[in-house]
């Protein structure tokens, strides 16, 4: 069997090329190694235990069997990979906020701060080239001004007061804050109005019913069809549209969508002098049988620690080392403030609101419930704070010194109410630097080959990225105390890596980076990147997944024209909305 | 300890030598000497050594936590509770992650002698990632519903203990919690 196009992974950005090829009338297959996720309702819960137990959770990273073991991937220090398998991919977890990059990591900026970024390592185009991409994916998705809950109303009300202005357009030009730019349908009808269940049925409510669950995968409003679920990951958005592309293209091809099918090589051959791609073998799950099938083009997006750790396993060339290299991760850090009075944090879609700081990074809200605050609070590399501080043990406007609250402490912070504490998430705008990668493990292989190890050496980040997540967290304090916040705590996390990037990164130089401007490979022909790895960078601290998605839009574009004699369409074409009713009747 | 098994993802670890490596090195790490019974009883090392099956992670990591609770107060060996590690106060509970986390180098050095290549050097890594799992897991899954869960049913058998302590309520399927949009704003361009 041959193809147009084999797209290796259905989270984030996979399904993007997908969908638009799809609707450009190729034959394009979708292989994703985890669980299809096609009836929610009947397979998922809204219990955090039943979601997000890393071994067992519908949302881990391992087979569609529940039974069978998760994946192992080696971590060599403290630090927790958050991501999940099956069609979504770690999009099931995410909470849909969806800013645009600064514009100071792009090729050609020239702003007065241009010494805040990281610009040896800036995308290889300018930001204007990106902005039809941003527009074309933010219709389709699609992406709206956030709705407020409570929680969003004591947020803005510090960050108010931080003396910094409004943020009104998508464009981030200066220090500002605003609701978030969310991949979440506005509430409509009953929802975000009423807890009765009765009353929250669509099409009586439309969008985000406010559940306070977008970690464990939307399936909100009970009884929408896929495609008008509120969260817009991409189970509910781009995979329905590629599948149903003959419904809302003119001339669409239905995507084929195999699932519990792990891509394990990526084949090549020589031709005319040069080495190509030529098709993909993968595992099923279930049978354990191998498949194999060739392909004009192949296309990679299984993440930023499986793309590198299968490019690997396959024998890719990597001629200057950076397979795998340079992998961000937002340096994040928490920090949470105790209230006397309501805050809502368990309540609503988990973020609605942020600060932007270009040349640092960004703050915003985060509620979450019980066990991941509980695990949020555990998360340190300070140590067990008043216990022993791991050679750490920060001090500044928070109270005492950063560290993980122990067993009795934790409970005390707990029992002072879920709805009287408020989270705020730093997103550093860290560097890239070559010794925090994914490699391949010397453990014992799995069934699809030598397992991934992502390696991070935290302390030893460049002074720029230390720098500014320490002002972040200056920043988070003094916005907490200025909401009413009597009592701030700084956690210092370990890495936790959910907004993981650039380890297979596009860049300026053929001397650090693996792929050139197209998220082609410098190596190997008819070889794409299309997942957060591709990104060249941090993007400076803003949440990746719109970017990704824009990139992986112009990816699309240019291998239409490039391979199949197309014409551009973005910037010319109106694009459809995911919640488009063709879509709908399709499904 | 039973948690273990349900939240650490368990690498095929060449889990004999380790053991071994336990048994043979501890003794030679503590401040005060403990008899070589009590020792092997208190680490529980000779039903693991004895028994076929492969060992599976959370016992190992059982055995590491009792390791570093000798080191930290040798009397633990005996006593009360079903090993040392439990027989630790809090306080001293801490010290033992201190030392994991640390990552302690006399037991990173004895470790890493017996594992096969590879894996030498791994030690380090290992104590460091089991520090931190540890603690950020048990919290995880100590205010999670799985201890009322039933599997069958899916459903609840009772209000699980971290809801009650965090104060949380559930939503069925959503909240009264909509409040408007910012300054009335709901849509930006540009
Ligand atoms: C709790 C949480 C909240 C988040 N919130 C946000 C947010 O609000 N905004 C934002 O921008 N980002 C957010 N993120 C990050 C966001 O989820 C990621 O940026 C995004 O999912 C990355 O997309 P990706 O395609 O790179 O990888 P993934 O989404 O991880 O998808 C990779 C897919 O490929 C599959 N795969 C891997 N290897 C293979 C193989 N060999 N063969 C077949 N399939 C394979 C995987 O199973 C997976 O489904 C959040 C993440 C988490 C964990």
């Amino acid at each position: 069997m041959s193809r147009d196009v084999i797209v290796v992974g259905a989270g984030g950005g996979g399904p993007v090329v997908a969908k638009e090829l799809a609707a450009r009338g190729l034959d394009v297959l979708l292989l994703e190694a985890g669980a299809r996720h096609a009836d929610p309702r009947r397979e998922w819960t809204h219990l955090e235990n039943d979601a997000n137990n890393p071994l067992t959770g519908f949302l881990r990273v391992g087979p569609a069997d529940r039974s069978k073991p998760a994946w192992l991937r080696e971590e060599p220090q403290n630090s927790y990979l958050l991501q999940a398998s099956g069609v979504g991919g770690t999009t099931l977890h995410y909470y849909g906020n969806s800013p645009r990059a600064y514009r100071g990591v792009f090729q050609g900026y020239e702003g007065p701060d241009k010494g805040a970024y990281d610009s040896a390592h800036a995308f290889p185009f300018t930001y204007d080239e990106l902005v039809p991409y941003y527009r074309w994916v933010e219709a389709t998705l699609p992406v709206q001004t956030a709705a407020m809950g409570v929680k969003e109303t004591v947020f803005l009300s510090g960050a108010e007061r931080l003396g910094l202005p409004v943020q009104t357009t998508k464009d981030t030009t200066r220090w500002s804050y605003r609701p978030q730019e969310n991949a979440i349908l506005q509430p409509g009808g009953t929802a975000g109005r009423t807890g009765d269940p009765e009353r929250l049925r669509y099409p009586r409510a439309t969008g985000c019913t406010f559940c306070g669950y977008c970690l464990q995968g939307c399936m909100e409003p009970a009884g929408a069809p896929r495609n008008q679920a509120a969260k817009r990951s991409t189970d509910n958005s781009y995979v329905p549209m590629a599948l149903t592309a003959p419904a809302w293209s003119p001339h669409g091809k239905a995507v084929t969508l195999l699932a519990d099918s792990y891509a394990v090589k990526v084949h090549t051959a020589r031709r005319d002098g040069g080495l190509v791609a030529t098709g993909v073998t993968w595992r099923n799950g279930a049978s354990g049988d191998r498949h194999r099938e060739d392909a004009e083009v192949v296309v990679l997006a299984g993440g930023t620690t499986e793309t590198p750790r299968l490019w690997l396993n396959s024998g890719l060339p990597d001629p200057n080392g950076w397979v795998g290299r340079g992998y961000t991760d937002h340096f994040l850090d928490g920090v949470t403030g105790l209230f006397d009075h309501d805050t809502g944090s368990s309540r609503g879609p988990s973020s609605a609101a942020r600060c932007d700081f270009p040349g640092y990074g960004a703050l915003e809200n985060i509620g979450l419930p019980p066990a991941m605050q509980a695990f949020s609070m555990s998360l340190s590399d300070s140590g067990i704070r008043g216990r022993y501080r791991n050679g750490r043990g920060l001090t500044g406007p928070w109270d005492g010194r950063t560290g993980r609250l122990g067993g009795p402490e934790l409970k005390e912070v707990l029992a002072h109410g879920i709805d009287r504490l408020l989270n705020v998430l730093i997103l550093t705008g860290d560097d890239v630097e070559p010794h925090n990668r994914a490699t391949l493990s010397a453990l014992p292989p799995d069934e699809h080959g030598a397992v991934p190890k992502v390696v991070f050496r935290s302390r030893r980040r460049t002074r720029r990225t230390l720098a500014a997540r320490e002002f972040l967290a200056r920043r988070a304090t003094e916005l907490l105390r200025r909401a009413g916040a009597t009592r701030v705590y700084r956690f210092d996390w370990a890495p936790l890596l959910l907004h993981v990037h650039s380890s297979m990164r596009m860049g300026l130089s053929a001397d650090d980076s693996v792929l050139d401007a197209d998220a082609a490979s410098r190596w190997v022909g008819r070889l794409y990147v299309a997942d957060n790895s591709a990104l060249a960078n941090s993007l400076g601290g803003p949440n990746p997944t719109l970017t990704t998605q824009a990139l992986a839009t112009r990816t699309a574009e240019r291998i239409f024209v490039r391979h199949f004699g197309g014409d551009p369409w973005v910037g010319d074409e109106t694009p459809v909305p995911s919640t488009d009713h063709r879509v709908t009747d399709a499904l | 300890m039973d948690a273990l098994d349900r939240y650490l993802p368990a690498p095929d670890l060449p889990a004999v030598p380790l053991v071994r490596a336990l048994r043979d090195g501890v003794p030679g790490l503590l401040r005060e000497p403990v008899p070589d019974a009590a020792l092997r009883a208190g680490l529980g090392v000779d039903a693991l050594l004895e028994s076929d099956a492969t060992i599976p992670l959370s016992p190992l990591v059982a055995l590491l936590l009792n390791a570093e609770a000798l080191r930290v107060d040798p009397r633990t060996v005996a006593g009360p509770f079903l090993a040392p590690f439990s027989r630790l106060a809090f306080g001293r509970k801490a010290d033992v992650f201190e030392l994991l986390e640390g990552a302690d180098p006399d037991l990173v050095e004895l470790l890493d002698a017996r594992l096969p290549e590879p894996l030498k050097r791994t030690a380090s890594g290992l104590l460091r990632f089991l520090g931190g799992a540890l603690l950020e897991l048990a919290a995880l899954g100590g205010y999670s519903e799985w201890a009322v869960f039933d599997p069958a049913s899916r459903r609840l058998r009772d209000r699980p203990v971290g809801w009650r302590i965090s104060g949380y309520t559930p939503a069925a399927e959503g909240r009264p919690e909509f409040r408007g949009y910012y300054q009335g704003r709901t849509e930006v361009t540009g």
